[in-house]
């Protein structure tokens, strides 16, 4: 307690508008003192533009702002009400209002973001700027991605943006969700419903297995003589086994998955008659037909020029800044971050780990080590959740999960251990959207 | 009922102040140790406890607990034990070393147990 003057004087400065520099010196590593001034004064009026609002670029921003606040953030997102992807299974699952998964950006204003509802068109990265729609544009000293993904529309043979009309994805909320709610509100009892998963990676590597779950659950209460057909581009998927058990101790028989070597890869998609075609040519005829297609980063992101031939975004690994053009840090679903998954949890997490690094950077300083936890909860049905949890590092240059951490939940768990994992998904999305957006559900 | 988080990172900040210095001499750097800043290190917490450690029921709010306590949950959890009904907690916990956990259970025992305490603090 002897250095409790050091103490104080830091918190004075803290409270004096300081600046980041002593949030981001590491425990044990330099002294904060040395740098708390340099660091205020170099990153002072520093211009960061966020294209996105999602889970990835509102926490960027709003941890930026709460870092540093004499940073100009501002932040492109075209919705003034953001939806979520995550529970809109439970959407249709009847678990949820569709409601309780919108977030508005208010209180990213009150942090004094610049909140701008405009979408980005071009990225300038030699000129440093984003052109919005409008034709305006704004300079950026550095800039954050988060543009979460675009559908391929050319991927796959007979799904373009009309078959998604009659065959919706449902993979971005909005819209797209109501009208496979409707569709399966309207479809008939003892109908199918048949789910088309693609090959890795994709968002939410777990998404195509909650919501059979979820419809599943709708089906048992609603119209208990439907069935359920996956068919599915890979042989293996996220917390197989659990979904698997679940699904036979809450559904029965009602949910069939296919595999890929069962020939569960579909080829081909006839929106008008709601029929499927696989790889060794058998046909799949659905009364409700929801594709998830294959994916890539959101356009902006190639605008930008950080994606690579797998329209995908290549990042360095300790602070997610593009490994093509400088100044540009990208985060979410769009980026190549495997062994992370796709999800709104790392995109949360990413964000936190670019606002530090965007901080440190504007300081003239070098980012700071980085750690990444995740975990996906999966609920598949209303007392019954399941996790995979992550924690990640930089190991030998590259993401890598920590040996000896993570996993799923334990197969064969009793009833309340999957009770709590149902109750603490809720509890979970209330967090993350109060840690993201600033908003309580 | 959120009030602004703005109030509240004066407190944040008073805090961490301590938990860079607290740290000190105790923190030497085992080879398993790594050199992320607390507030960084925190903030992993915070996708499901909530940005300043107050999480929803039944998520345990964390925020102000007293330090041994928490150091004692927490190494409970990475030494694989499952306390208080966690599910998760034990599988994150093992992909952190002793000394980051002494980190976080120093820095969630500083923070205000309500954003009104939080509050008082603002300048």
């Amino acid at each position: 307690m002897t250095r409790t003057p050091i103490d104080r004087r830091q918190a004075l400065r803290w409270l004096g508008g300081a600046g980041a520099a002593s949030l981001l010196a590491a425990c044990g590593g330099r002294a904060p003192e040395a740098s708390a001034g340099t660091g205020n004064t170099a990153s002072r009026g520093a211009r960061v533009v966020v294209i996105g609002g999602g889970f990835g670029g509102a926490t960027a921003a709003r941890y930026l702002k709460r870092l540093d606040p004499g940073l100009h953030v501002t932040l492109l997102e075209p919705a003034e009400r953001f939806y979520t992807c995550p529970f809109t299974n439970l959407y249709l699952g009847g678990l949820r209002e569709f409601e309780s998964l919108g977030h508005d950006y208010q209180q990213l204003r009150r942090l004094g973001v610049n909140v701008v509802h405009a979408l980005a068109e071009d990225v300038d990265p030699v000129g440093h700027s984003v052109t919005l729609a409008g034709g305006e544009r704004l300079p950026y000293d550095r800039l954050i991605l988060s543009p979460g993904i675009d559908i391929r529309w050319d991927a796959l043979e007979g799904y373009d943006r009309a078959a998604a009309e009659l065959a919706p994805h449902a993979w971005k909320a909005g819209a797209q969700t109501h009208r496979l709610k409707r569709q399966l509100e309207a479809m008939e009892d003892g109908g199918t419903f048949v789910l088309v998963a693609p090959a890795n990676p994709f968002r939410c590597p777990p998404g195509p297995y909650e919501r059979v779950s979820q419809i599943a659950h709708y089906f048992k209460t609603h119209k208990p003589r439907s069935k359920i057909l996956l068919l599915d581009a890979k042989d293996a998927f996220s917390k197989q086994g659990l979904f698997m058990d679940g699904w036979r101790e809450l559904y029965g028989d009602m949910i069939e998955w296919v595999g890929l070597s069962g020939d569960g890869r579909v080829v081909r998609v006839d929106a008008d008659r709601l029929e499927v075609e696989t790889e060794f040519g058998t046909l799949h005829r659905a009364d409700v037909l929801n594709v998830v297609p294959p994916q890539r980063a959101g356009f902006i992101a190639e605008r930008a020029g950080v994606t690579d031939a797998s329209g995908w975004v290549p990042v360095n690994p300790r602070d997610f800044s593009s490994a093509q053009v400088e100044d540009v840090y990208v985060i979410g679903d769009a980026t190549e971050a495997a062994p992370m998954p796709k999800s709104g949890f790392c995109a949360n997490a990413q964000g936190k780990v670019v606002a530090f690094a965007a901080a440190a950077s504007l300081a003239g300083d070098p980012a700071p080590e980085p750690v990444w936890a995740n975990t996906c909860y999966s609920v598949i049905g209303p007392d019954y959740g399941i996790t995979v949890a992550g924690v990640y590092r930089v190991i030998d240059g590259q993401i890598a999960e920590v040996p000896g951490s993570g996993g799923v939940s334990p197969r064969g768990a009793d009833a309340g251990f999957r009770r709590r994992e149902a109750r603490y998904a809720a509890a979970w999305y209330q967090a993350i959207c109060e840690d993201t957006w600033g908003t309580v559900v | 009922m959120t009030p602004s988080p703005a109030p509240r990172m004066p407190a944040i900040g008073l805090l961490l102040s301590s938990l860079l210095i607290v740290g000190g001499p105790a923190s030497a750097q085992s080879p398993e140790d790594h050199s992320t800043p607390p507030a960084l290190l925190a903030a992993a917490c915070a996708n499901c406890h909530g940005s300043d450690g107050r999480g929803a029921w039944p998520i345990a709010s964390i925020a102000g607990r007293p330090y041994t306590e928490l150091l004692r949950q927490l190494t409970a959890y990475r030494n694989g034990e499952s306390l208080d009904d966690a599910t998760v907690m034990p599988r994150l916990m093992a992909g952190y070393s002793a000394t980051e956990i002494e980190t976080l259970a120093r820095w969630f025992s500083s923070l205000p147990v309500t954003p009104e305490t939080a509050a008082e603090t603002t300048p």
